[in-house]
């Protein structure tokens, strides 16, 4: 006990926190701006650490990557641009919110909602981190294929009118994902003998193309639409709208169980935040009392999207910490940041570098606080971006997703990538097809392709592998009566009419 | 409404549903013929390389016939009025590899904010001026991320 409040003390240094106040501005600054990505932050924050402490590069980059998650939420929200992918799920009813001028409602929700998963998902990674990863390493190759089929699978019912397009959308992602090399051989695959296509379809400028640029041009048309009826498509933001603390515990179940999801999908190695969302999102509208809201601006949508987002974060550091195996991008850099100090992560790393370990997960619980406070100041100010004419607006956000866009690799390729993708998204919004499916498929694509082609090598071509676990067979078993009970409801709603 | 406020509302094509389904379908064939040609075969594993991609090709030409059949009585508005944004974005791409990132942004946000109906000549110079050089102290003093220069800057 003695010793656990020493490392408390000397990890309340002056030093530690002017590094996790800078980190978590910057962080959030950074997530906000569509075309720019929390993984991009934490890369530039990483020259930085050779000149600190273990703990101390720890504490700063922790501070980025939470504050990043969460900052995505906030272009989600004012602009529906995602400023990261974590946030896709985050736009549905954040955007709708501030359509209906209750901004402030909707940040307040995010941020809330983001500051308390976090706490969880600290939490859990302290009490639960090795079990976790035991459990984590349970999933082989076939299991990773059905999850990905599991989560491709929420994501097309969520918020998608038919089955049908959610399905059609999420091919369309898993075919963009094919583009580039094969990730078995490393082959060239559908470059059509174009150099800049071995990298494949950046997944970043898809994005920025798909909601930003797309939005753009439905916001142009409906404001020559508005011009000729005499209206205004400004909406004036409502000073007044806040979500009260009340209100937003009114919604613990979603929260704690969103919160859970962003845990469990974060310990697993190679998914990600927008996994855990989308799936959240799906269970919470499920199990919702007012599920007809959620799309349309339910606060409670927006807790669950954001609570497993960051959930995840926390629970990104079990498979570095115990296994040494980096989850994500963002943990495979802070892989490399820790090799740098000398720390080797793993099984070894509890036991020889104990007190770095507990300095790391009281740094953790600090930047909450300051994602917090940042927060509720960042998003007083950023409302009034809502007050701008969106004449004046739009014009600026292209600017800084072309900008954005080419920040990724230099490379004018990636703004053509983006501007093809702002007209596919554009035909997307015209035929009603949700654009969320398409962009978790192109981002588990890869995975998907591995984790199949491994499942087939395993198991020399004989598919009962897919069924050949505990874990295997719940999947299956879960992913049949979601398909099942959505075909029931049709036939149900076919026989009403 | 004023003369110089109308802004004439052409370019609504109507698509049926069925049409939209049948080109995702055949974008899909094409792609699917052209896995031989795209996709080298490789000796030696139990599984081969064009596996994944016919499987995926193939389940969204499926899905797509599907669209096309459920959704054959659906229309679909497209507004081709949205060209000046698209032009927009096409001349902010291929300005900047003649003129620069920072001259051709300048046209572009002016360009832009005029489709928008803003006749205000100070918000229009204030926003061209000020959005590239907030952007270059962002990126590429900030975080030193060089835009693209042209003949200009």
């Amino acid at each position: 006990m003695a010793s656990f409040l020493l490392i408390v003390q000397s990890t309340f240094t002056l030093k530690i926190l002017l590094l996790i106040l800078a980190g978590s501005l910057f962080g959030m600054i950074v997530g906000a701006i569509p075309g720019l990505n929390t993984t991009l932050a934490v890369a530039i924050a990483i020259p930085i650490t050779f000149y600190l402490e273990p703990v101390e590069a720890l504490a700063l980059l922790s501070a980025v990557y939470k504050n990043g998650i969460y900052g995505g939420s906030i272009s989600a929200v004012l602009l529906g641009v995602p400023g990261t992918p974590a946030a896709a799920c985050t736009v549905r009813d954040g955007y709708a919110m501030a359509k209906k001028g209750q901004a402030k409602k909707a940040l307040d929700a995010a941020l809330y909602a983001s500051v308390f998963a976090d706490v969880v998902g600290n939490t859990i990674l302290i009490l639960t981190a090795s079990w976790l990863a035991q459990f984590a390493l349970k999933f082989g190759p076939s299991e990773n294929t059905l999850l990905v089929v599991f989560a491709l699978v929420v994501v097309s019912l969520v918020g998608s009118s038919s089955l049908l397009k959610g399905l059609l959308a999420s091919i369309i992602g898993l075919s963009l994902a094919m583009l580039g090399m094969d990730p078995m051989t490393g082959s060239p695959r559908f470059t059509f003998g174009n150099i800049n296509m071995l990298s494949g379809v950046t997944l970043i400028p898809t994005l920025v193309g798909m909601f930003a640029l797309s939005e753009i041009f439905v916001e142009y048309s409906n404001f020559c639409h508005a011009k000729a009826e005499g209206k205004s498509v400004d909406v004036p933001q409502d000073k007044k709208s806040r979500l009260s603390l009340k209100e937003f515990f009114s919604y613990w179940r979603t929260l704690i169980r969103s919160s859970l999801i962003g845990v469990f999908i974060g310990a697993l190695p190679g998914s990600g935040p927008s996994t855990a969302s989308f799936i959240s999102y799906s269970m919470a509208q499920r199990s919702s009392k007012h599920p007809e809201e959620f799309g349309e601006g339910s606060v409670e949508g927006i807790c669950a999207s954001e609570a497993a987002n960051n959930g995840v974060c926390g629970a990104a550091y079990i498979p570095l910490l115990t296994l040494g195996i980096p989850g994500d991008t963002i943990t495979a850099i802070m892989y490399g940041a820790l090799v740098l100090q000398g720390i080797t992560p793993g099984p070894l790393v509890f036991t020889q570098q104990g007190d770095m370990i507990t300095g790391l997960y009281v740094t953790l619980f600090i930047c909450s606080i300051f994602m917090l406070v940042l927060g509720k100041i960042l998003c007083r100010t950023l409302t009034n971006v809502l007050n701008v004419p969106k004449g004046i607006l739009f014009p600026v956000i292209m600017i800084i997703c072309f900008a954005g866009s080419y920040s990724m690799n230099n490379t004018m390729y990636d703004v053509l990538v983006m501007i093809i993708a702002g007209v596919l998204g554009y035909i997307y919004k015209r035929i009603d097809m949700p654009i969320a499916p398409t962009l978790i498929g192109f981002i588990l694509g890869s995975q998907m392709e591995r984790s199949l082609l491994q499942s087939l090598i395993k198991s020399e071509n004989n598919l009962s592998i897919f069924v050949g676990s505990p874990i295997a067979i719940a999947f299956v078993i879960i992913i049949v009566l979601m398909v099942g009970s959505n075909f029931w409801k049709l036939m149900k709603a076919k026989k009403q009419k | 409404m004023e003369k110089k406020d109308r802004i004439k509302l052409k370019g609504l094509v109507t698509v049926p549903g069925i049409a939209v389904g049948l080109a995702i379908a055949a974008v899909y064939l094409v792609l699917t013929l052209l896995i031989p040609s795209q996709v080298r075969m490789t000796q030696g594993h139990l599984t081969n390389a064009r596996l994944y991609p016919y499987f995926v090709c193939i389940c969204a030409m499926l899905l797509a016939l599907g669209f096309a059949l459920t959704f054959r009585k659906n229309e679909f508005t497209f507004d081709l009025g949205i060209w000046p944004m698209v032009l927009a974005s096409l001349m902010l791409y291929f300005g900047t590899k003649t003129l620069g990132f920072y001259t051709s942004s300048v046209i572009v946000i002016a360009y832009m904010m005029l489709m928008w109906n803003n006749r205000c000549w100070w918000k229009i110079l204030l926003t061209s001026i000020l959005t590239p050089v907030s952007i270059y102290l962002a990126f590429t003093v900030g975080m030193r991320i060089f835009m693209p220069t042209g003949i200009l800057i």
